[in-house]
């Protein structure tokens, strides 16, 4: 069993997210890319709906299907940060110093993941709530109601994305963690999206239906399943000895 | 003294790469003890096993009464000991008052202390005026004594100090070690590891040449008095076979002359010495000098490891 003080992993999260409060391009990022989506996703909607004059059968396909678009970056977003944060502690040699006070390894991943996930959970429900919000507004006046909110995106933005989210902050810590640079790191993190890029052709190509909700209930279950299996992973590489006299 | 680490055949193998053999040494409380070595002689290794940063392969060490192999053990012995290992690792865009709180926090200590801690060692470290600029910006000597000062920042009874100095300029090189001192006067108990043998002469009490094993653990004094192996130098106006045979007549060891000086091995200087002189002189020598052969640390490390 292990036993994680939250308090103690509250503690390395606020120093990873002051460190990251200096890292203007990174922060800018991750709070830039939902926030374009948001408005580019409805301005296609916009478009689609006047220009090309599609039926609302169209609209609400394409309305259904982006919203699974901030799962995605759910995944996406986390893996710059994590990434950053442990190959930071790597160039810094701070893991040392940092394994000698009296925190357990678990405490020193699960203050990792936090920091990553507070940015990207404030940057993607802002990000999302303007989706809703603009698409709702540019749509309406199509099809004679406001989708948003719904059954399925409630599903989507409150179970799938939060979970795709720790399957990304765990992907990208792991990544990080067998990485000597960022940029390492964010190649071995990306193989974490591929599941997302398939799920969405097989929904363009509707194989799966990504509106229906026993689907995205699956997909919440099978990113769990991942989030549990690539944490153990994680936790098994953030081994002490593997990190004093492996990591380089 | 109560013994503050207990170190029983303490030994590390990295798969087939023995780093650390059959350790075994004591440090008593408010003791420095240093360790000297070549590179890769397991100094590190040592003491990242003794603060419970790497499991030993076999063998057991108490410290403070807590066992490094024990894991709530483990868990109290990182509680009570500081470290500054040999990289400084701290946060470069962080200030040092930053670094410091959250080492302090990391450490369970209560805020009071904590910020009467950070001003205490800033402040005696002369860092007191750069406080508030990102450590990046320090040079390797702030951020060494940042180092120190983040070691220090719970007050811990033991404190594993990997190459304090290395790299240091002469100034910075002595505020630390007077705070070394002045950490062992509060009664703290210190393991060194160093290369450095005028830094392990003047500041420990103890030392230990390591070399995977440990070839030798004494005072620095009786490190030097053991490896100069008791000899005694008279030096003569003149010498000649006559007087050289009076000397070797009484067995007393190693007889050398080097220029008009006779080197004598002798098992008790003190007993001996008198029937030396007695000898020489009633052989017609005529004695310019006597004196003990002293042999420096320095010597005595290059003996004990290269076996010179």
């Amino acid at each position: 069993m292990i036993e994680i003080r939250l308090w103690k992993a509250w503690i390395i999260a606020r120093k990873d997210l002051s460190i990251l409060a200096g890292r203007k391009p990174l922060l800018a990022m991750t709070f830039l890319f939902p926030l374009v989506l948001s408005v580019a996703l409805p301005s296609i909607l916009l478009y689609t709906a006047t220009k090309k004059h599609a039926s609302n059968v169209i609209i609400i396909d394409l309305l259904s299907s982006f919203a699974f678009f901030f799962v995605l970056l759910a995944a996406l977003l986390p893996l710059y940060l994590s990434s950053y944060s442990l190959v930071g502690e790597k160039t810094e040699k701070s893991l040392e110093p940092l394994l000698a006070t009296p925190t357990s390894d678990s405490e020193i991943l699960v203050g990792k993941y936090l920091a990553s996930l507070v940015p990207v959970l404030l940057a993607l429900y802002i990000g999302m709530t303007l989706f809703i919000v603009l698409s709702d507004l540019m749509t309406y006046r199509f099809i004679g109601y406001y989708y948003y909110p719904n059954q399925t995106s409630d599903i989507l933005m409150f179970l799938d994305a939060p979970l795709a989210m720790l399957y990304g902050v765990s992907f990208g810590t792991l990544a990080s963690a067998r990485s000597s640079s960022v940029q390492t790191s964010y190649q071995l993190g990306a193989v974490s999206l591929i599941p997302f890029l398939i799920l969405y052709v097989l929904g363009e190509v509707q194989i799966v239906n990504l509106a229906d909700i026993t689907n995205i209930l699956y997909i919440g279950a099978a990113l769990f399943i991942a989030f549990i299996v690539v944490f153990y992973v994680g936790r098994k590489s953030f081994n002490r000895e593997r990190i004093l006299t492996a990591w380089r | 003294m109560a013994v503050e680490i207990d170190v029983r055949n303490l030994t590390k193998k990295f798969r087939d790469i023995t780093a650390v053999e059959d350790l075994t040494f004591q440090v008593e409380q408010g003791e420095i003890m240093g360790l000297l070595g070549p590179n890769g002689a397991g100094k590190t290794t040592t003491m990242r096993m003794l603060s419970c940063l790497l499991p030993p392969s076999s063998g057991s060490a108490i410290v403070s009464g807590n066992s490094i192999t024990d894991p709530n053990g483990s868990l109290e012995i990182r509680k009570i000991i500081g470290v500054v290992p040999d990289n400084v690792g701290l946060y470069d865009s962080l200030s040092a008052v930053k670094n410091l709180r959250f080492y302090g926090r990391m450490y369970e200590s209560p805020e009071s202390l904590i910020e009467a801690n950070i001003k205490k060692y800033l402040q005696l470290m002369d860092l007191w005026e750069a406080r508030d600029r990102p450590v990046g910006t320090y040079s390797k000597g702030m951020k060494q004594k940042v180092a120190l000062a983040r070691a220090l920042i719970h007050d811990p009874r033991i404190l594993f100090l990997d190459e304090p100095t290395a790299n240091l300029d002469p100034e910075a090189t002595k505020t630390i070690r007077d705070l070394i001192v002045s950490l062992k006067e509060q009664d703290r108990t210190i393991l060194l590891n160093t290369h450095n043998l005028d830094e392990a002469q003047r500041i420990c009490g103890k030392i230990g040449v390591l070399k995977t094993r440990l070839i030798a653990v004494d005072t620095p004094a009786q490190l030097e008095k053991s490896f100069s192996g008791n000899k005694v130098a008279v030096q003569l106006v003149e010498v000649n076979d006559r007087i050289m045979e009076a000397v070797r007549f009484l067995k007393l060891g190693q007889t050398v002359l080097e220029g008009n000086t006779i080197i004598i091995d002798l098992a008790d200087p003190d007993r001996d010495t008198p029937s030396v002189v007695n000898a020489i002189t009633a052989a017609g020598g005529k004695i310019r000098s006597v004196n003990e052969v002293k042999v420096s640390l320095e010597d005595a490390y290059f003996k004990v490891v290269k076996g010179d």
